[in-house]
C-alpha cells in the first residue's frame, strides 16, 4: 500500500488522541474515587446504585423513627412505673383499713393519703413528652385526665383511643403510645367488671371514712384488677421496646451490608485503577515517542 | 527532414521535464491542502514522422519527442463515495452523542444532589412528620424538602428544553451552511464546464468541489450521480439539490410542534433526512429528549396528584381540612409547593382525624407513596431510575457508534490518501528523475549543437 507522510502523521495523531483520552478517563477514576461518574459509564451499575441509595436512605429514616419511639416508650414506662407503685400503696392502705383495729385518726390520715395518691395518678396520666400529652390517644394538645367537677367519678377521660402507629422497618409498624383509657380503665375500657382507678380509690376513701370494713375488703378485688391491668400493659410496652431493639439490630446489619454493596458498585477499586493508570500512561508515552521518532524522516533529508 | 530536427526533439524533452517539475512543485506545495488530489504529468510520445530515411525503399517512422499530454488528477470516485457514506453516519451519531453527553451531565446521578436523592429526602421528611405530627419544625422540614424536590425537577425540565433549543439552533445553522455549500458547488460546476470546453483541465477546481461535496455529506445524506465531472447531480431523498450549475435552496422553518425543520424553498415540502448531522440533531431532539421530558412529566404528575389526593383527606396543625400540597395539575415544568402551604407550613396536614393533632395516619400514608406502584406498575423511585438508565444507555449507544464510525471514516480517508495523497518521498524521487532527464536532454542539445557546428563551421 502506498503510504504518504500525511497518512503517517494523521495516524500518529489519532493514536495519541485516543490514548490520551483513555489516560484521562483513568486519571478521573483514580482522583474522583468514583467508578461511575455518569450513567453511561455503567448503566446497570447506576440502576443498582440508585436503588441501594434509596433503600439505605429509607433504613436510616426508620432508625431515626425507632429512636424516637423508644424514647417515647421509655417515658411511658416511667409513668407506668409510678402508677404501679401508687396502686400498690393503695392496696396496702386498703389492707390496713380492712383491719378493725384502725382508729378514727388513722382513718383520716389514710383518706388524705389516698387523696394525694389520686392527684399523683392524675398527674402521671397527664405526662408529657416534649409538648404533647402521650396518654390521650391522638388528642395530644390537652390533658387527657381532667377533673370532672363531681365527686363520682372524680376524673374523666378527655382523650380518644387512637393507636398512633409509626413505621420502624420497611414493612413493619409499631404503636408508639398507650391509651390513657386503657391504663386507668376509664369507662371499663380494660376491665369491664371494675370501675376506673379513680372511682375505685374514691369509693375506697368513702368506705374507709364510713368505717365499712366489709366494703373495704370487697374493694380490694377492684384494686387488684386495676393493678394487674396496669402491670400487663407495662410489660407489653416492655416487649414492644425489646422488639424494637431487635429490629434495630437487624436494620443496622442491613444498612452495613447495603452500604458495602453500594461502595463496591460505585467506588473505584483503587488498586486496580492505579494499575490501569500506570499502564495507560505507558501506552501514551509510547505513542508520543513513536510519533516524535518517525515524523522526522523524509527523503528530503538525504538528498544533497 | 530538417537539420534542426534533433534540436527540436531535445527541446521537447527539456520542456516536458520542466513542465513535469512544475507539477511536482505544485504537488509538494499542496501536500497539506485539504482535499488536494495528487497530480501527475503524463508523458506521451509525439506523433512520429513517417518517411524514407535510409537507403532503400523501406518506410520508417521516426519519433519526434515527448509532450506532456495531460496533467492527470488522481481519481478516487469509489473511495469518495465510501467516505461520504461513512461521513454522514459519523455526522449523525456524533450530533446525537454531543446532545446526549450534555443531557447526561445534567443528571448528577448517581449522587447526593440529583432527583433520586431529593425524592428520598422528601419521603423521609413525611416519615419524620409522622413520628411527631405536632411539631412545627417537622412541618417546615416537609415544606423545605418538597421545595427542593420541585426545584430539582423543574431544573432538569428546563435544562432538557434548552438542549432542544440548542438542537433547533443547530438545524437552523445547518440550513445556511447547506445553502452556501450548494451554491458554491453549482458555481464551480459552471466554471468547470467552461474550462472543459476551453480544453484545460480544472484539477484544482474539481478538488475544491469534491471537498465541498464531502462537507455537505456530513450534514445530509446525499446521493451523488455522474462521474464527478460537470454532469454531477446531487440529490437528497430523491429531490435534486445540485445539477450542473443549478442549486436548490433549503430553509429552516418552525414546524407545527415548535421544532425547527428543513424544507425545500421552492415547494415547502420537508427535506427527507436519512442521515447526516441534521438527522442526528432532529432525532436527538424529537424522539430522545422529547421522550425523556414525557417520562419526567409522567413521574411528576403521578407525585403531584397522589400526594394531593391523600393530603386533602387530612387535617392540618390548626385542625382544618388539608388543601392541595402541590399546586394542582402541575407538571415537570411548573411543579411547586402550593403557595398557601409555602407561606404557612402549619397548613401541612398530618392527621387523619379532625381534632386529633397527634394522629399521623395521613403523614404515614403520604410517606408510603414511596412504595406504591404509580407509573407503569413501578414505584416513583423505580420509574425515575428507569429514566436515568434509559438516558445512560442511549448515551452509551451513541458514544459507541460515533467512535466506531469515526474510526471507519478515518480508515476510509487513509485508504483514499494512500492513492491520492502526496507522498513527499515519491515527489522527491520524481524530482530527481525529471532533473536527470532534463540534464540528459540538455546534454543532447549541446552535442547536437557541436555536430551542427562541425557542419557549419568546419566544412
Amino acid at each position: 500500500m502506498r503510504i504518504t507522510f500525511n497518512m503517517m502523521a494523521s495516524r500518529a495523531l489519532n493514536n495519541m488522541t485516543s490514548t490520551a483520552e483513555r489516560l484521562m478517563e483513568a486519571q478521573d477514576r483514580v482522583s474522583s474515587g468514583k467508578r461511575i461518574r455518569k450513567p453511561s459509564d455503567d448503566v446497570t451499575g447506576t440502576g443498582r446504585a440508585l436503588s441501594l441509595r434509596s433503600t439505605i436512605s429509607e433504613i436510616e429514616q426508620y432508625l431515626r423513627n425507632s429512636d424516637m419511639v423508644k424514647s417515647q416508650l421509655s417515658v411511658t414506662n416511667s409513668a407506668m412505673d409510678s402508677v404501679v407503685t401508687s396502686l400498690e400503696r393503695v392496696r396496702d392502705v386498703a389492707l390496713q383499713a380492712a383491719n378493725s383495729t384502725v382508729t378514727v385518726e388513722a382513718r383520716a390520715a389514710m383518706t388524705s393519703e389516698l387523696d394525694q395518691i389520686m392527684s399523683s395518678l392524675a398527674a402521671a396520666g397527664n405526662t408529657q413528652y416534649g409538648d404533647k400529652y402521650i396518654f390521650g390517644g391522638s388528642i395530644t394538645n390537652q390533658p387527657p385526665i381532667v377533673s370532672s367537677g363531681v365527686t363520682m367519678p372524680p376524673y374523666s377521660y378527655a382523650g380518644n383511643d387512637t393507636q398512633i402507629s409509626v413505621q420502624v422497618a420497611p414493612w413493619t409498624n409499631t404503636t408508639c403510645n398507650v391509651v390513657g383509657s386503657a391504663i386507668f380503665n376509664m369507662n371499663g375500657a380494660a376491665v369491664p367488671t371494675s370501675p376506673d382507678v379513680f372511682s375505685t380509690i374514691q369509693s375506697l376513701k368513702e368506705e374507709i371514712q364510713a368505717g365499712d370494713l366489709q366494703a373495704v375488703s370487697a374493694r380490694i378485688a377492684d384494686i387488684d384488677a386495676n393493678l394487674n391491668n396496669v402491670i400487663t400493659i407495662r410489660s407489653e410496652v416492655g416487649a414492644r421496646t425489646s422488639r424494637l431493639e431487635n429490629m434495630n439490630e437487624s436494620l443496622l446489619d442491613s444498612k452495613t451490608s447495603l452500604s458495602t454493596l453500594l461502595s463496591e458498585t460505585e467506588d473505584t477499586d483503587l488498586t486496580q485503577a492505579v494499575l490501569e493508570l500506570r499502564t495507560r500512561e505507558n501506552v501514551y508515552q509510547a505513542a508520543v515517542s513513536v510519533a516524535g521518532r518517525i515524523l522526522n524522516i523524509t527523503l528530503a533529508d538525504y538528498i544533497k | 527532414m530538417s537539420s534542426f530536427f534533433g534540436i527540436n526533439v531535445a527541446l521537447s524533452a527539456l520542456k516536458a521535464s520542466q513542465y513535469a517539475m512544475d507539477v511536482t512543485g505544485h504537488n509538494i506545495a499542496n501536500a497539506n491542502t485539504e482535499g488536494y488530489r495528487r497530480q501527475q504529468a503524463i508523458f506521451t510520445a509525439n506523433s512520429p514522422y513517417t518517411n524514407n530515411f535510409g537507403s532503400g525503399s523501406t518506410t520508417t517512422q521516426l519519433g519526434t519527442g515527448v509532450t506532456v499530454s495531460e496533467i492527470r488528477r488522481t481519481q478516487t470516485d469509489f473511495l469518495d463515495s465510501q467516505v461520504r457514506i461513512e461521513n454522514q453516519l459519523c455526522g449523525m451519531w456524533t450530533a446525537k452523542n454531543e446532545a446526549l453527553q450534555q443531557v447526561e451531565s445534567l443528571l448528577s446521578e448517581p449522587g447526593d444532589n440529583g432527583i433520586s436523592a431529593a425524592l428520598d429526602r422528601f419521603w423521609n421528611s413525611w416519615q419524620n412528620l409522622a413520628t411527631s405530627p405536632e411539631s412545627a419544625a417537622a412541618r417546615t422540614d416537609v415544606v423545605s424538602s418538597a421545595t427542593s424536590l420541585s426545584d430539582s425537577i423543574r431544573n432538569l425540565y428546563e435544562n432538557l428544553r434548552s438542549v432542544q433549543t440548542d438542537l433547533d439552533r443547530n438545524v437552523a445553522d445547518s440550513a445556511s451552511e447547506i445553502n452556501a455549500l450548494v451554491q458554491e458547488i453549482a458555481s464551480i460546476n459552471n466554471q468547470t464546464v467552461q474550462g472543459r470546453s476551453g480544453d484545460y483541465q480544472p484539477n484544482d477546481l474539481i478538488d475544491r468541489r469534491d471537498l465541498l461535496v464531502e462537507q455537505l455529506s456530513r450534514l445530509l445524506r446525499i446521493e451523488v450521480h455522474g462521474s464527478g465531472g460537470s454532469n454531477m447531480i446531487i440529490s437528497v431523498g430523491g429531490k435534486v439539490l445540485v445539477q450542473g450549475n443549478y442549486s436548490a435552496t433549503v430553509d429552516a422553518v418552525i414546524g407545527d410542534n415548535g421544532a425547527t425543520k428543513l424544507v425545500w424553498d421552492d415547494d415547502g415540502t420537508d427535506v427527507a433526512l436519512n442521515g447526516g448531522e441534521v438527522k442526528g440533531c432532529t432525532d436527538a431532539r424529537d424522539s430522545l429528549v422529547e421522550g425523556y421530558i414525557e417520562s419526567l412529566d409522567d413521574i411528576t404528575q403521578a407525585i403531584v396528584s397522589r400526594v394531593n389526593a391523600i393530603h386533602v383527606t387530612g387535617f392540618d396543625a390548626n385542625g382544618n381540612p388539608g388543601g392541595d400540597f402541590f399546586t394542582a395539575g402541575s407538571d415537570a415544568g411548573n411543579i411547586s409547593v402550593d403557595a398557601a402551604v409555602l407561606a404557612s407550613p402549619s397548613l401541612v396536614a398530618a392527621s387523619g382525624v379532625a381534632g386529633g393533632p397527634g394522629d399521623n395516619s395521613v403523614a404515614n400514608a403520604i410517606a408510603n407513596i414511596r412504595k406504591e406502584l404509580l407509573v407503569d406498575s413501578q414505584t416513583i423511585g423505580e420509574s425515575y431510575a428507569g429514566l436515568v438508565a434509559k438516558i445512560g444507555s442511549d448515551a452509551r449507544e451513541s458514544s459507541v457508534h460515533s467512535e466506531a464510525h469515526e474510526y471507519t471514516l478515518s480508515n476510509r480517508k487513509t485508504q483514499r490518501d494512500s492513492i491520492a495523497g502526496v507522498s513527499i518521498d515519491e515527489e522527491m524521487t520524481n524530482m530527481i528523475r525529471y532533473q536527470q532527464a532534463y540534464n540528459a536532454a540538455a546534454r543532447i542539445f549541446t552535442v547536437m549543437d557541436e555536430m551542427l557546428d562541425t557542419i557549419i563551421n568546419s566544412i
